[in-house]
């Protein structure tokens, strides 16, 4: 046996055929199993980029079907918000018609009147001669009252002060009558260059303006002049109806619901469409990529078996639910609607208080009422909104849309602005003719001990000195009898020279524009409302009422205190002013008025005197009033739900923007995953060989969402804040951000993007046909730490 | 006489041809075996390529998504999974983040191989992944980016080692190297905060 194989040995050494062939063989084997390691590291490389591909094709695909539904209930919604503006502006022309209309012809037929001689303006500029008439009469008397006067001064009293005071009296009586006629009326320079000009808009004096500004022979053509434009606006506004009457001859509310509900009903349609539109998507990836496909989602729509249905991020309208809440302001439960926020009986409503005056200001005024009445509301309540989705696009729409019609009414005002020009022309009358006020107070033309220059009252009343003369007393009285009347026959005419100066501003006021704008608004809020109250639209998934949340609740707090105390105090300012200004004239606490001889220039003078005071204390009345009320109407406003479009952060803004985490993955993201057909498979070569027998399957998957940018652009829509009030068309201001993302041109800019797959381990628990996707690759388990940290994109 | 034979036998020797065949594989078999080391070592850096390119590809998908989102580590994560495979196990120490990846990956039930976190490690080492350092995609909108990957390949075919590479030290390994690179451009996605300031606060 051992020769035989010693035998072999030697022939096989002996024999050299085919040793070459086993080093080729053993070369090539070589150089195969490294072409082989090249392929499979080639195939699986390749087939796992067509895999993602794949994947992200489709997810990018589906999300942009997302974004593009929902740009698309966007439009819809738009459309209705433009239907409504369409009924507002339909329901606004009647009564704006009817106003202009109106006003257009009284006005002519006060013009028609007026150049048939009848009334008015002849009348007018008779008064004003008598008045001028009646200036020169009582100067006459009070002139010679005071030279009267100023006979006996010099023997007024025993004592030389006495005599000397009322003597400068007498003479400062005297600078004051001699401004008054000479300069105020006549037109003459003054005597001192402290003292006031004449009162004219060129310098003229009273008795000037009374003789160059009523020509006789002009009067005609002013008149003419105003029919000739009464009668332009007229075709003005009859272009205004003939432009409207086709819309006004059809009942557009009805028409309007209408189209409302058809687009309503398309809205609800596309939205439902989605799930079906995503999934043939999905199919047709698949068969172009020859790959099976699975959607997964994270909130709705995922299903036991199969690929989940993708879900609209909408909700109707009409499913939002109301809210119950505790009012502290009226101590009742009311419900307030989702839509039609703190309208109605869940408004926010604060009885009016009555603000009591300080003692001590009563003791300073003692003329003041002890109490008055604070407004602590605006109309239909705080924060009151009415289609709280949608209002936005429309009232920018109604904005807009008034326009389209405001050009007529802009074109009558335009017209009154021209003839109020040509007016002043044919009169001769400055553009903004002024005729000054006859002052409280001049300067004397003297100094006075102290080298200064005492102001002396227009006119002066006169005090008899003690010891005076029967005769010295009865000049003063007459003085102060004629003076008063004098000084009210001056104002008296002035009044009459500013009435005709302005006595054609009834033909040439501009109202027509402010009439149409009053009219749109009140249609609008009508509107509105009715489109709250019908609900027949898509708010966004996320939209709800809800509570302010915490961390901006302090903020909130102080921003709707400072804008109700604001408001309280602007709205009621004015009104206690005017009220605590008339008390205050009327009883003259601090005497201001005995140095006055006519009635009218005394109360012009108080009221010039107490005006700082009335503010002063009308001021410290209201803010204290609204100091006290505005935290109890903040407290409530705070404490009540809001309309959010999107689930407030739960931390400050900025740096939290836009929607949360959470709602975007519920709402807006989908997830894919993908595998290969069987047909698709990597070719592995020699993989037994290559040492991988049991190469699991190819995986890969991708995130993907609807988004929108303008989320985070302030003009359109970011930079909401949660902590301070939001100001707002209708309500003022309001406890929210208003929305929108479904109902303004910014929300229409929802994109679809590839996103981190963040939300893949929700979706694994959720989706099992994701699940096993996963588990054929070979990850079998979905906790969500792991599969976090190994989510690389 | 004795001149003769010694002559003989040179000449009887000279024509021998006996051994011959051992003398000429002798010489030639190292000269083959290099060749074929040589082959095998580009086959070799040819798979390791391959790798390469599809860790740029990787790296490049993760950047699509993370750098919007303000994660540039899973960018370079994914870089490091995808050569894993060519890398041999690190020698000086294992990183944490590794030895992490290895156990959420064994958690999900995938079947680790116990070097996997030394190789990730020596590939956080040897590899240099790199894009455009100026733009701040966390703020863009949609941008192109360049996702470069270089890698530090070992060489392992002893003679064509010395050959193609240079010597270096990688992760504690020694030996001779060379540097592979690849390339990848891909649109990244538009980031949500793309028209935001400084603060996260919208323009």
């Amino acid at each position: 046996m051992a020769f035989r194989i010693i035998s072999i040995l030697h022939r096989l050494h002996r024999d050299r055929r085919g040793n070459i062939g086993v080093l080729m063989l053993l070369t090539v084997w070589c150089l195969v199993s490294l072409m082989a390691m090249v392929w499979n590291t080639g195939e699986v490389a390749t087939k796992r980029q067509n895999l993602q591909t794949a994947v992200d094709s489709a997810a990018q695909s589906e999300a942009t079907w997302l974004a593009r539904i929902t740009n698309l209930v966007t439009a819809q919604n738009m459309v209705i918000c433009q239907d409504g503006s369409m009924e507002a502006i339909w329901r606004a022309v009647p009564p704006a018609d009817q106003r202009v209309r109106a006003e257009l012809e009284n006005e002519l037929a006060e013009a028609q009147k007026l150049l048939s001689g009848d009334e008015g303006f002849q009348k007018l500029r008779d008064q004003m001669l008598k008045k001028l008439q009646a200036v020169d009469t009582e100067y006459a008397q009070v002139s010679g009252a005071l030279a009267n006067v100023q006979s006996q001064a010099g023997g007024a009293s025993s004592d030389p002060k006495i005599n000397q005071k009322f003597g400068n009296d007498v003479r400062q009586a005297g600078v004051a009558l001699n401004w008054t006629q000479n300069t105020y009326v006549n037109g003459q320079p003054p005597a001192s260059n402290r003292q006031p000009n004449p009162p004219g808009p060129r310098g003229e004096g009273l008795r000037q303006l009374v003789q160059n500004w009523s020509p006789p022979d002009t009067e005609v053509k002013l008149i003419q002049a105003v029919i000739a434009s009464l009668n332009q606006q007229l075709v003005v506004l009859g272009q205004f109806e003939a432009r409207s009457a086709p819309g006004e001859a059809q009942n557009v509310p009805a028409i309007a619901a209408a189209h409302e509900a058809e687009v309503f009903d398309n809205e609800r349609q596309m939205a439902d469409q989605l799930s079906a539109t995503a999934l043939h998507q999905m199919k047709q990836h698949a068969d172009f990529y020859n790959v099976q496909l699975t959607l997964a989602v994270c909130g709705n729509g995922a299903q036991s078996n199969g690929p989940a249905q993708l879900q609209p991020p909408f909700a109707l309208a009409a499913d939002i639910p109301s809210v119950s809440h505790y009012d502290s302001l009226s101590g009742q439960t009311i419900t307030i609607d989702p839509i039609n926020v703190h309208a109605d009986e869940a408004k926010i409503w604060s009885p009016n208080v009555q603000a009591a005056v300080p003692h001590w200001l009563l003791q300073m005024f003692p003329g003041l009422p002890a109490a008055y009445t604070i407004n602590c509301n605006i109309a239909d309540g705080w924060g009151h909104l009415y289609a709280a989705p949608i209002h936005r696009y429309f009232n920018e729409r109604v904005g807009k849309d008034e326009q389209g019609l405001q050009i007529y009414m802009q074109q009558i005002d335009d017209l009154r602005r021209q003839l109020a020009e040509l007016l002043n022309q044919l009169r001769g009358l400055p553009p903004k003719a002024n005729i000054a006020s006859l002052p409280m107070t001049i300067s004397d033309s003297q100094t006075n001990v102290t080298g200064g220059y005492d102001l002396i009252p227009v006119l002066p009343r006169l005090t008899s000195p003690a010891g005076a003369t029967d005769e010295l007393r009865a000049a003063v009285d007459i003085y102060n009898k004629h003076g008063g009347t004098y000084t009210g026959a001056v104002r008296s005419l002035q009044a009459a020279l500013v009435g005709w100066v302005h006595y054609y501003d009834r033909f040439t006021r501009p109202f027509a524009v402010s009439a149409w704008h009053g009219a749109v608004n009140r249609a609008r809020a009508l509107v509105l409302k009715n489109l709250g109250i019908s609900k027949q639209f898509m708010v966004l998934a996320t939209y709800q009422l809800r509570s302010i949340p915490e961390w901006a609740q302090a903020g909130a707090s102080v921003s709707a205190e400072s804008a109700i105390r604001d408001r309280i105090v602007t709205d009621n300012i004015g009104p206690v002013s005017r009220a605590i200004l008339s008390a205050m004239v009327g009883s003259d606490p601090r005497g201001a008025g005995g140095g006055y001889l006519d009635p009218t220039g005394k109360d012009q003078y108080l009221g010039a005197f107490y005006s700082q005071w009335a503010s002063a204390v009308a001021y410290q009345i209201v803010n204290t009033a609204a100091a006290r009320v505005s935290p109890l109407i903040a407290a409530e406003w705070v404490s009540r739900p809001w309309p959010y479009e999107i689930t407030p952060p739960d931390q400050q803004v900025p740096p939290a923007v836009g929607m949360i985490t959470a709602d975007r993955q519920r709402f807006f993201t989908l997830l894919m995953a993908a595998r290969p057909q069987q047909t698709t498979q990597p070719k592995l070569f020699m993989s037994k060989l290559m040492g991988n027998p049991q190469t699991p399957q190819l995986l890969a998957h991708g995130q993907a969402e609807a988004f929108n940018w303008m989320e985070f652009h302030r003009a359109y829509g970011g930079g909401e804040r949660f902590d301070q009030v939001t100001w707002g068309t209708e309500a003022g201001f309001v406890g929210c951000p208003v929305p929108w993302r479904l109902s303004t041109e910014g929300g229409w800019n929802w994109h679809p993007r590839l996103a981190t797959a963040d939300a893949l381990s929700a979706a694994l628990q959720n989706n099992p046909e994701l699940s096993d996707f996963f588990q054929q690759a070979g990850i079998i388990g979905n906790d969500a730490d792991s599969v976090d940290k190994l989510t690389l994109h | 006489m004795s001149d003769m034979s010694a002559l003989r036998r040179i000449l009887i020797t000279i024509h021998d041809t006996r051994g011959g065949a051992t003398i000429s594989f002798a010489v030639a078999f190292p000269i083959f075996l290099f060749i074929v080391g040589v082959l095998v070592q580009y086959a070799l850096i040819v798979n390791a390529k391959l790798v390469i390119d599809n860790a740029a590809q990787q790296a490049a998908r993760a950047a699509v998504t993370s750098l919007p989102e303000g994660k540039p580590d899973n960018v370079r994560a994914a870089a490091f999974m995808a050569l894993a495979p060519i890398c041999p196990s690190a020698k000086d120490s294992v990183t944490a983040d590794a030895i992490a990846l290895a156990q959420s990956l064994r958690t999900l039930g995938v079947s680790v191989p116990d070097s996997f976190s030394a190789r990730y490690t020596y590939a956080s080492e040897a590899a240099r992944v790199t894009w455009d350092p100026n733009i701040d995609y966390t703020r863009s909108p949609s941008r192109e980016l360049t996702m470069k990957v270089i890698y530090r390949f070992y060489l392992t075919v002893p003679g064509a080692a010395r050959v193609v590479g240079t010597a270096s030290n990688v992760g504690g390994v020694s030996g001779m190297f060379i540097d592979l690179l690849s390339t990848c451009q891909v649109q990244t996605s538009h980031s949500r905060a793309a028209f935001t300031d400084g603060s996260g606060w919208p323009h």
